[in-house]
């Protein structure tokens, strides 16, 4: 296999193993905490901005070191 | 689906796929993508003090995805991007309290707009000009380069400038430059984006490449990281004054992940001119959106 095609295919992998977390997550962000977001923004505007920025940084950091993880597992195999 | 801290229905799958679009062109060229989601947003009947502070909480993710790809490429100049932190958190600050005074005065929709519509035209008609002039040369000189730019002037005189203390910029490739100019360059980009709810990159990337000389590709890495701390402040503020709705961020973002990742990919196959061109081609397309919505 040429190393272009192993890079695309390798890339693929990872895009779709970031993809699937990244839908969950927001299913469970959605399920758990829309009701919860709404009523910190009525009573505790510090706490909704701490909360709020944490989870969108959560969705940017941690479910791609959880995919270069996975990957990392996958090569190994 | 009913999004009650900003009061306004609206489609998820809609707001996903302007994330997705603007995640691909901030991960490709830079930028937050603020002066597309923005424009977007306000015309689906956002409220503009919702769109500033939301547009700017789903930048902060979005541009942390990007930028750990663009790490990964060697395309961030740390050392640049944290000198301009000095000038964009206070730039920011003063933006954000022009947005308030705006809105208590009942006239932020009209400025917001127009503001949106004459920075993104200048932008569009520049960046378009230079970089087909850059390709153009390297296409007749058939030099083998990655990057060329065709105006060069202001970047030289700003070198010139000798106001101690001078500093050194290695990624960049810059051997002398006042501290001094980065940080006012990086004040002005901050009230931008205060005042817009934007990153700031639209308006960062060019002046990163054509004041202070950086090259195209490292000007959109280090750009990111710029957006990340100038967003991530932005949102802060924002929110404890009530701008923000986390969960319509939150979706968009789900889109704007992937985009990022894909965009920010795409710059290694790419030479820094035609960059700069698609950037110069995507801007007008909020210009229009934003004088459409004011008109109608």
């Amino acid at each position: 296999m040429s190393t272009r095609r192993k890079e695309f295919l390798e890339y693929s992998l990872e895009i779709l193993i970031y993809f699937s977390l990244v839908v969950v997550y927001f299913f469970l962000v959605l399920a758990l905490l829309a009701d919860p977001l709404f009523s910190l923004f009525q009573s505790d505007l510090v706490f909704y901005s701490v909360l709020g920025l944490s989870l969108l940084v959560g969705q940017g950091v941690l479910l791609e070191y959880v995919t270069s993880q996975i990957i990392k597992r996958i090569k190994v195999r | 689906m009913n999004f009650p801290v900003a009061g306004v229905d609206i489609p998820v799958i809609y707001l996903v796929l302007i994330g997705f679009i603007v995640g691909v062109l901030a991960g490709f060229y830079g930028v937050g993508g603020g002066s597309k989601t923005g424009p977007l947003m306000l015309f689906i009947g956002v409220k503009a003090r919702f769109v500033i502070g939301t547009d700017l909480a789903h930048m902060v993710g979005k541009s942390i995805v990007a930028l750990r790809r663009h790490h990964a490429l060697g395309h961030v100049d740390m050392k640049l991007a944290i000198l301009m932190t000095l000038g964009t958190i206070p730039g920011i600050e003063v933006g954000a309290n022009i947005v308030q005074i705006l809105e208590a005065a009942g006239s932020l929709d009209l400025f917001f707009s127009v503001s949106l519509i004459v920075i993104l035209s200048a932008m569009s008609v520049f960046v378009f000009w230079e970089s087909r002039k850059a390709h153009k040369l390297l296409r007749e000189d058939d030099i083998d380069a990655r990057d060329v730019v065709a105006f060069q002037g202001v970047s030289k005189r700003v070198k010139t400038l000798r106001l101690p203390p001078m500093i050194s910029l290695k990624t960049s490739g810059i051997k002398e430059i006042s501290v001094w100019i980065i940080i006012l360059v990086s004040f002005a980009t901050g009230v931008l984006t205060g005042f817009l709810g934007v990153g700031g990159g639209f308006v960062r990337m060019p002046v990163l490449v054509y004041v202070l000389g950086v090259p195209t590709h490292v000007a959109v890495g280090t750009d990111l990281f710029e957006i990340v701390i100038s967003a991530g402040y932005g949102t802060f503020t924002h929110a404890l004054k009530g701008n923000v709705d986390f969960l319509m961020a939150l979706v968009m973002h789900t889109g704007a992940a992937i985009g990022a990742q894909i965009g920010a990919t795409l710059t290694k196959y790419v030479r820094g001119p035609r960059i700069r061109q698609v950037f110069g081609l995507f801007l007008p397309v909020g210009a229009i959106l934003v004088l459409y919505t004011l008109l109608t």
